[in-house]
């Protein structure tokens, strides 16, 4: 009697531990309830109310040097003027569009498309710097401002004529990346053939717009275009007053906790997106001339950004640029002088002059016929490409490609370990 | 005598032809059984009574055993049902698996700590022979012994894998195929068992043997097949099967000698893929596949070749030499990339917006490649491995009135050959199609390794203590040769000296305690970075062991530390790891593994009821212990901080088993536990694998001497739960699924 009693006892333990094993996650463990859950996942949440900085924050040109000085000045100094002028440069697009192609004409303005074409530069220039520093709210909305480089010509092409047919048909939200922002909008205002890009027997809608008059089928373009950059000026105006200190201020809420945990964190979200310079290297310039692993020729001519309007190389500079100004804070505190009050003064110094190697040498090559040249990128050609470098400089665009890979390597080695910041995980391995 | 041997021999040939047809057939798994069948007992109470279930399935001569394993007999592993090593595997502390298909084809086995991608970290053994597909050359296992020809699993741990190379860090596995039985027993040994059950799966097991004078065989056929339990979009086939043949041949030459023959075939063909799920996708449809893994097909084959003598030496130890040679060629064929190498399919999948979204659409077809030029394309890696492993030893157990022994000797030789090459694939209109003749190379290089090992254990008894020495030493170069490129090819050679030692003090007739301390090494191999070093720990471990009987309490309670001086990565695709990383080695640099693992067993009859209760716990901690930024995929990309777990250990997993039984009928209650268990080291882009529970339940009735009828239910809850993150998205584990098996014994 008294052994099953102690059985009993014994059993009850045993039994009463896995009940509290279980207990640990409660029913949920065994029971159905949507499971994984990713944790350091970077995003902003809503600002704060008060978004307004003290008068020590904004002291960013003076010493002391702090971390949360250095963001300030560079959200405020760098980063927001940047979206500013992206803002106002998208304003101006929708409004030269709707000079080239009003509701009224019933062709397009020659003289108001041509402006129309040049605003587009100025607008994807202004966005080429806002890109080179992507984090936050510009992160959030970059692929439907600008999904390079991956347009679907074709599917555009039937927006443009589903709008020709209702033009009361807007864009709507949920419109793919690859079909709308500066991509869309630059295809259809520069490219020169006006045919679709469909295959006609499998587009019957295609087929019969292709008949259309010339004429037409530019009108048809540049009135989608039109609703293309209402969407931009839209989705700008919103980045622009996410950025905007006396609106919603994202600088602010990189410092207090709201978007990144501490300043630390927020600090390598910052050079987390300095590795849009990989980002030139492999795939902007890289995979063009043959030397990055996705081309798999001596050169991939096709794989041209801005193949109809050589503006590849203009953009490139001003990101580098752009990348400078983040890294020195213009005239306030920046990664330069975490750099120095860490110890590291030299590898700031170095940085700079790897990235001022690499913007002399782009610059100089800004004014060359951008797709001739890569196209004659072919047998010997191409191998004296592939063997260029920063000191042997057999073929000056492929220098500018190692020159861009030193700088780049610099920063994702040097710089990263002497600020004691993890790169950013898409970026683990050189793909050269 | 002679009537009831011909009786056996026409049931034998019966059965066999049963199992010959049913094996070759298309759908074996439904075919009618043997009418002329007994079932296997080891100690029959009555031929309609299930015999007594041993609950832990240890013994009272463990307590005295320094280096004895966590065992699973024979009986243990029947009564599981089951041919997933997985759920086997949960019912030893300290082990801990990593689901990946579902299914349990790869499994994916960790002991104390080690990384379970692929039971790289892990050695396993065949009836004493090394089974990985080369276990030196290429440690990641795509092979493990099938649980169709496994009759009892033994797990070592720690100490206890010593003996153990080449990577016996957290332990070794050693599977145990059908013995031929002793003439001398009395049991019935043959058996053939159909199943059948959810997602048309149909099992058949089939074991035929018989001991005689002049020595024996034993063959084993089996057959494995289902539909799968995941839906494809656009429909088609994500079913595998497998066929596994064990044949053994024994000639008993003299009385202390004997000659074995043992003969191995396998084959797998199962619609296998990389790609999971985006989290969104999980929430609704679990169990669903996308598009793009439509051509995704896993297909391998396995023959093995085994001799062994045995010589009982006058002294009465025993010499047993091994020579052996397995093969394995593979192929999988599988979705691995889209030609944009800026975006990758695990990013794509954790975060489906943006232009990720692009991606996304074409991998569900529900947009064209074409959409995105290019960038679209789909890469289908063609990965085809044959693998080597042959070598030859020598084991020598013996006993005296003070010291028991054990040594053995190997020369191990083994290779892998990759030859990856990839299709270009598009997505249109929701079906995915192969580019023609777009087959481009990818890799093609040879690894290959010759190693010596030699190990010695002495367990010296005096009064109630046993002291115990052992050492291990391992010697091996590897060579690797590049097809592609001759530049990386090279050659090394790494020696280690593996030392430990252990006291066990008998503090009763029913308990012993124990402490040990060892260092354990894995060999540094190769690597084209040249970043080799030694994976290396110094463990130590204390045990407490209790046996009060087969049938009452028994308790297993350790306590170990592997402290690593250095912890190694390899990359492989099943974490994730580019092609361009494959096969690399990472230094983790410092870390800490340690913890608890206890075994409590009990059981108890009650209104003529046996009830006998398992619970099996692992608690752990498993952490780095040093600051260091990885660029490998197994533990994460990026900053890498002191504190930082270990991936894919969970710090807590719990087994717990009630039975009941009485007459002919039995059922087992399992309950098991998981806690939540990261997918990578470094925080950033770390997912948490959420907490699961799982129930089963199983029954058997014994109808009469010969027949015997089992149903088993697994994830009877209907639990939807995520098994892993890697390499591509998250990934189900097996939805509710039933069971019903038929046995007949002869």
């Amino acid at each position: 009697m008294y052994k099953t009693r102690l059985k009993l006892k014994t059993m009850t333990a045993l039994s009463l531990a896995v009940l509290m094993t279980m207990s640990l996650s409660a029913c949920d463990a065994f029971l159905n309830k949507p499971a994984p859950k990713s944790s350091d996942q970077p995003g902003p949440r809503a600002a704060s109310e008060q978004n307004l900085f003290s008068q020590e924050d904004l002291q960013y040109d003076q010493a002391p040097f702090s971390e949360r000085k250095m963001l300030i000045n560079i959200g405020l100094n760098v980063l927001a003027p940047a979206v500013k002028t992206f803002a106002v440069e998208t304003s101006m697009l929708s409004y030269r569009l709707d000079q080239a192609c009003g509701d009224s004409q019933r062709s397009v303005d020659r003289a108001a498309w041509s402006d129309a074409v040049e605003q587009w530069q100025k607008t994807m220039i202004a966005y080429h710097k806002v890109d080179t520093t992507s984090i936050g709210p510009t992160l959030e909305r970059a692929a439907l401002l600008y999904a390079w480089p991956y347009l679907n010509k074709c599917s555009v092409d039937l927006a443009v004529m589903t709008h020709a047919k209702t033009p009361a048909i807007g864009l709507a939200s949920s419109t793919a990346p690859n079909l709308r922002g500066l991509g869309a909008v630059e295809y259809l205002l520069t490219e020169p053939t006006l045919k679709s890009a469909c295959h006609l027997r499998a587009q019957p809608l295609a087929a019969e717009w292709s008949n259309a008059e010339e004429s037409q089928r530019r009108l048809d373009r540049c009135r989608y275009a039109r609703v293309l950059a209402q969407d931009l000026q839209n989705q700008a105006q919103s980045l622009a007053q996410a950025w905007n200190p006396s609106q919603q201020n994202f600088t602010k809420s990189m410092v207090d906790g709201t978007a990144y945990p501490d300043v630390a964190k927020a600090t390598n979200a910052l050079t987390d997106a300095l590795f849009s310079l990989m980002n030139v290297k492999d795939q902007r310039l890289g995979r063009v001339l043959g030397l990055h692993k996705d081309c798999g020729k001596d050169a991939c001519p096709e794989s041209i950004e801005h193949r109809d309007s050589e503006l590849a190389l203009k953009a490139y500079s001003q990101r580098l640029r752009q990348i400078r100004e983040v890294f020195m804070g213009r005239e306030g505190f920046g990664l330069d002088d975490l750099l120095t009050t860490k110890g590291h003064a030299d590898v700031a110094r170095r940085f700079i002059e790897l990235l001022d190697q690499a913007q002399r040498s782009l610059d100089a090559e800004t004014q060359s016929p951008w797709l001739a040249r890569v196209e004659a990128l072919q047998g010997t050609e191409a191998e004296a490409c592939k063997a260029s470098t920063s000191t042997d400089r057999r073929q000056p665009l492929c220098a500018v490609h190692a020159d861009l890979r030193e700088a780049a390597s610099y920063l994702k080695i040097q710089v990263l370990t002497a600020l004691a910041l993890r790169q950013p995980p898409s970026y683990q391995g050189d793909n050269d | 005598m002679i009537k009831l041997a011909s009786r056996i021999s026409q049931r034998s040939v019966l059965g066999l032809m049963l199992s010959l047809a049913v094996f070759l057939g298309s759908n074996p798994a439904w075919a009618e059984p043997s009418s002329d069948s007994m079932q296997v007992s080891a100690s029959e109470p009555s031929v309609t009574e299930l015999e007594t279930l041993r609950v832990l399935g240890g013994q009272r001569s463990d307590l005295t055993q320094p280096t004895s394993p966590r065992s699973l007999p024979p009986r243990k592993l029947e009564e599981l049902q089951t041919t997933d090593l997985h759920k086997v595997l949960q019912q030893i502390p300290g082990a801990y698996v990593r689901q990946e298909e579902g299914e349990g084809l790869r499994p994916n086995v960790g002991l104390r700590g080690t990384n379970p991608d692929r039971s790289k970290k892990v050695v396993w053994l065949e009836d004493h022979i090394l089974v990985g597909p080369a276990p030196y050359s290429a440690p990641a296992a795509y092979y493990t012994p099938s649980l169709l020809h496994t009759e009892s699993l033994d797990v070592m741990q720690g100490f206890a894998a010593i003996h153990h190379g080449p990577n016996s860090i957290g332990g070794a596995i050693h599977s145990r195929s059908y013995a031929i039985p002793d003439p001398s027993d009395s049991r019935r040994p043959s058996f053939v068992e159909l199943g059948g059950g959810s997602f048309a799966t149909g099992r058949l097991k089939s074991i035929l043997r018989s001991g005689t004078s002049w020595g024996g065989y034993a063959l084993s056929l089996g057959r494995l097949q289902s539909s799968g339990f995941k839906q494809l979009d656009g429909g088609g086939d994500v079913g595998f099967h497998q066929n596994d043949v064990v044949a053994k041949l024994k000639w008993q030459i003299r009385a202390d000698q004997s000659l074995q023959l043992k003969l191995g075939f396998a084959d797998e063909d199962s619609r296998e893929t990389y790609l999971g799920l985006s989290e969104s996708d999980f929430a609704n449809r679990p169990y669903r596949r996308y598009a793009a893994s439509a051509l995704d097909q896993m297909r391998w084959q396995r023959r093995a070749l085994q001799l062994s003598h045995e010589w009982t030496l006058p002294n009465a130890s025993v010499l047993s030499t091994d020579l052996y040679s397995h093969r394995l060629d593979r192929t999988w064929y599988r979705l691995d990339r889209f030609r944009d190498s800026s975006v990758n399919l695990r990013s794509i999948l954790a975060q489906p917006t943006g232009t990720n979204q692009l991606f996304y659409d074409v991998l569900r077809g529900q947009s064209n490649s074409s959409g995105l030029g290019t960038n679209g394309d789909l890469f289908i890696a063609n990965n085809e491995r044959h693998f080597l492993s042959q070598g030859v030893q020598t084991r020598w157990i013996g006993e005296s009135a003070h010291h028991s022994w054990q040594g053995m000797l190997r020369f191990h030789s083994d290779s892998i050959d990759r030859d990856h090459r990839f299709d270009v694939a598009q997505m249109t209109s929701g079906r995915l199609q192969a580019v023609a003749n777009s087959r481009s190379i990818d890799k093609q290089n040879r690894e290959a390794t010759q190693a010596w090992l030699v190990s010695l254990q002495d367990d010296w008894r005096v009064v109630n203590w046993v002291l115990t020495g052992a050492a291990r030493f391992e010697t091996a170069e590897f060579v690797y040769t590049d097809a592609l490129n001759s530049a990386l090819s090279k050659t090394r050679r790494d020696a280690v000296g593996v030392p430990g030692a252990g006291a066990l003090y008998k503090l009763s007739d029913d308990t012993s305690l124990r402490v040990s301390v060892n260092r354990a090494v894995t060999l540094a191999g190769l690597d084209a970075q040249g970043r080799e070093r030694r994976e290396e720990s110094l463990n130590t471990e204390v045990a407490l062991k209790h046996f009060s009987g087969y049938d009452s309490w028994q308790a297993d309670l350790l306590y170990f530390r592997n402290d690593y001086q250095n912890l190694t990565g390899t990359c492989t695709s099943s974490t994730g790891c580019a092609s361009s990383q494959l096969d690399q080695q990472f230094n983790g640099g410092r870390a800490l593994v340690h913890g608890l693992e206890a075994r409590l067993a009990h059981a108890w009859s009650a209104s003529g009821f046996w009830f006998p209760a398992t619970l099996n716990l692992s608690v752990l901690e498993a952490r780095f212990a040093e600051d260091f930024v990885s660029d490998s995929a197994e533990w994460g990309v990026g900053q890498i901080r002191t504190g930082d777990p270990l991936p894919y250990v969970p710090n807590l997993r719990a087994q717990f088993n009630l039975g009941m039984q009485r007459g002919a009928w039995g059922h087992e209650l399992d309950v098991s536990y998981q806690s939540e268990t990261p997918d990578q080291s470094a925080a950033a882009q770390r997912v948490s694998i959420a907490a699961f529970g799982l129930v089963g339940w199983s029954t058997r009735y014994k109808i009469d001497a010969d027949w015997s009828v089992q149903f088993r239910g697994e994830n009877l809850l209907g639990k939807d739960h995520v098994v892993a993150a890697r390499p591509f998205g998250l990934r189900p584990g097996k939805p509710r699924s039933l069971q019903l098996s038929l046995t007949a014994a002869f």
